[in-house]
């Protein structure tokens, strides 16, 4: 714990991205309690209020005049929200998946589920979303679900050649002379094992499948009104960018900043993990 | 080495028969009647008239059967909201997506390599801030704010280039960026931590204390070491390279393979979306098989297994 604490003292990079992130995830948890305004008001008064122009209504307000301020926080919930759980859930699937294939490596079920994933990584991903998106109504779970598609081969692959070199290794050896069943030895031993060389892989997905949710919404696939995410309050200025440019430009800047932290904090875990980047 | 390049070549080809059934299976459970979006005002009649036409009236597994022997002919069929055939329009439309797609490979490369060196070079210095600094950035920016934002600079304020539609070769270059950029950044990074790598091994402290030049060094060991890292990001990053030629043709109206399979997808249009699927994903696994072949064969310890 001591040892943690220093390294994010004296990393400045790892530590902007935990702070980042850390004042994301408390907007998110507490949007309903420091959201100045119901984001749903629209006050016609206030239409097209430019940021930073009245202190009341500190980043503006919409074409409608509803509190742009407002409207971002619930955004940051919402966002925040789908790609952190569209990331575990690829991490839970594609994890268990690779980690039965490596066990079960050279056998039939790893040949079967690895051609599968394949197939999924041949689907551009955006083809995908369009389609699985027109079959099934835009909701929080099934953006989740789609989203989670793009990720989930990745943690399969990783975790499958990860495994099938902790298997031959000797505390696997020891672990069965003890008679640990396959079972034990995967999520007890190897799963174990693996959770630190994953974790830097999970912060870069969670930046990029915010990226990804907010495309959707962007091109009117994603989230529709009145859920609001940062694609939406996007897509909803799109339509005044030559004269209103702060419209996209806020919400944009905001996600910017959320994927940036982290980005900060994956990579640098990713060199942390990676002693060969240490030098 | 060739029984490797034939089981993946075998691979590559199981993938995209599947991918041509799963997509076509797909496209046909999607709600939505294609005769119904071509004749909004039709009486049913008419409507069952056109179906019949379309084919779109027989079982699926009918409609797939027929579809593969039309595509053994290399007849990709027809589609009746452009009244033209699919493999003509798909024709049509790349030469201008492979455009984007050169225009942003050579972008990157060059950029990012360029870059990545510096950084390398000057490793722990303000400069490799700046840089390592760009290319985090670049990363984290949304692909189609990058978009909005180079329209807005670009093509709004400056006025230095057309941001909508096809009107010569500067039409390229907008949306070549907006893909180009985000590759950048991941060359820079992949460049950068590669030879920082490498300069800490031993054959390149060799190659030092024999006195050759640093530039030499840099170029016939560093570099050549980095280059097999650089090829499996390439391979890598092609989703990022597919997925950006359809946001970026799709914000810049830009007319070329990516637009019309999003434009025929809004609009049932079956067989064009399936055509220009069955394109995109074959042009996807048959880079991501070379460059998978490519990199086993130029790294020794790979062809074993």
């Amino acid at each position: 714990m001591k040892k943690s604490v220093k390294y994010i003292c004296e990393n400045k990079v790892f530590s902007i991205g935990i702070f980042i992130v850390s004042i994301s995830v408390f907007i998110a948890i507490f949007a309903p309690w420091i959201v100045p305004y119901n984001p749903a008001d629209a006050v016609p008064k206030i239409r097209m209020l430019h940021p930073f122009r009245d202190a009341s209504h500190i980043l503006g307000a919409d074409y409608l005049g509803r509190d742009m301020l407002s409207r971002i926080i619930y955004g940051i919930r919402i966002s925040l929200l789908i790609s952190v759980a569209s990331v575990l859930l690829s991490m839970a699937v594609g994890g268990i998946i690779g980690l039965l294939c490596g066990l079960n490596y050279p056998g039939p079920f790893d040949t079967v589920l690895m051609r599968i994933t394949d197939i999924q990584i041949g689907f551009p991903f955006i083809v995908v979303a369009i389609i699985a998106l027109s079959l099934v109504e835009a909701t929080i779970p099934s953006v989740i679900i789609v989203l989670s598609l793009a990720t989930w081969p990745a943690y399969a692959r990783n975790v499958r050649s990860s495994t099938m070199s902790q298997k031959e290794t000797d505390y696997v050896a020891a672990a069965r002379i003890m008679g640990a069943k396959n079972g034990r030895i995967a999520f007890r031993y190897i799963g174990r094992n693996l959770l630190p060389t994953i974790l830097p892989t999970v912060s870069l997905d969670i930046a990029g499948t915010m990226i990804s949710e907010s495309l959707l919404s962007y091109i009117n696939l994603g989230l529709n009104p009145p859920i609001i995410s940062l694609g939406n309050i996007m897509a909803d200025g799109a339509s005044y960018i030559s004269t209103e440019w702060w419209l996209t430009g806020v919400p944009g800047v905001v996600i910017l900043l959320i994927v940036l932290g982290f980005n900060f904090i994956g990579d640098n875990l990713q060199r942390k993990v990676d002693p060969l980047l240490n030098k | 080495m060739f029984t490797i390049s034939l089981k993946r070549i075998l691979q590559g080809a199981l993938v995209i028969v599947c991918v041509t059934f799963i997509s076509f299976m797909l496209l046909r459970i999607i709600p939505g009647d294609p005769a119904r979006t071509m004749a909004p005002n039709a009486t049913e009649e008419q409507l069952q008239e056109i179906r019949n036409q379309m084919g779109v009236n027989e079982t699926k597994l009918v409609q797939f059967q027929k579809y593969i022997s039309d595509l053994f002919d290399g007849n990709l069929g027809y589609s009746y909201f452009n009244n033209d055939s699919v493999s003509h329009l798909i024709i049509k439309s790349i030469p201008k997506t492979m455009l984007l797609v050169i225009n942003s490979l050579v972008f990157s490369l060059a950029a990012g390599i360029l870059l990545g060196v510096i950084a390398a070079m000057n490793s722990k210095s303000a400069l490799d801030d700046i840089i390592s600094g760009f290319a985090i950035l670049m990363q984290s920016t949304p692909n189609y704010f990058l978009a909005t934002i180079l329209i807005m600079i670009f093509g709004v304020k400056l006025k230095m280039f057309p941001v909508m539609g096809y009107k010569g070769y500067s039409s390229t270059i907008l949306p070549s960026l907006m893909i180009a950029l985000p590759i950048t950044a991941a060359v820079i990074k992949n460049i950068r931590s590669s030879l920082m790598e490498g300069y800490g091994q031993d054959f390149i402290k060799a190659a030092h204390a024999r006195g050759i030049h640093s530039y030499r060094v840099l170029t016939r060991y560093g570099l050549r070491s980095a280059l097999i890292s650089l090829l499996n990001l390439i391979g890598n990053q092609m989703a990022v390279l597919v997925g950006g030629i359809f946001v970026a043709e799709w914000i810049f109206s830009y007319p070329g393979l990516g637009l019309e399979t999003l434009n025929a997808l809004f609009r049932r249009d079956y067989l064009m979306t399936q055509g220009a699927i069955l394109v995109i994903s074959s042009f996807f696994i048959i880079v991501t098989m070379i460059i998978d072949l490519s990199y086993t064969y130029l790294d020794p310890r790979l062809r074993k297994s």
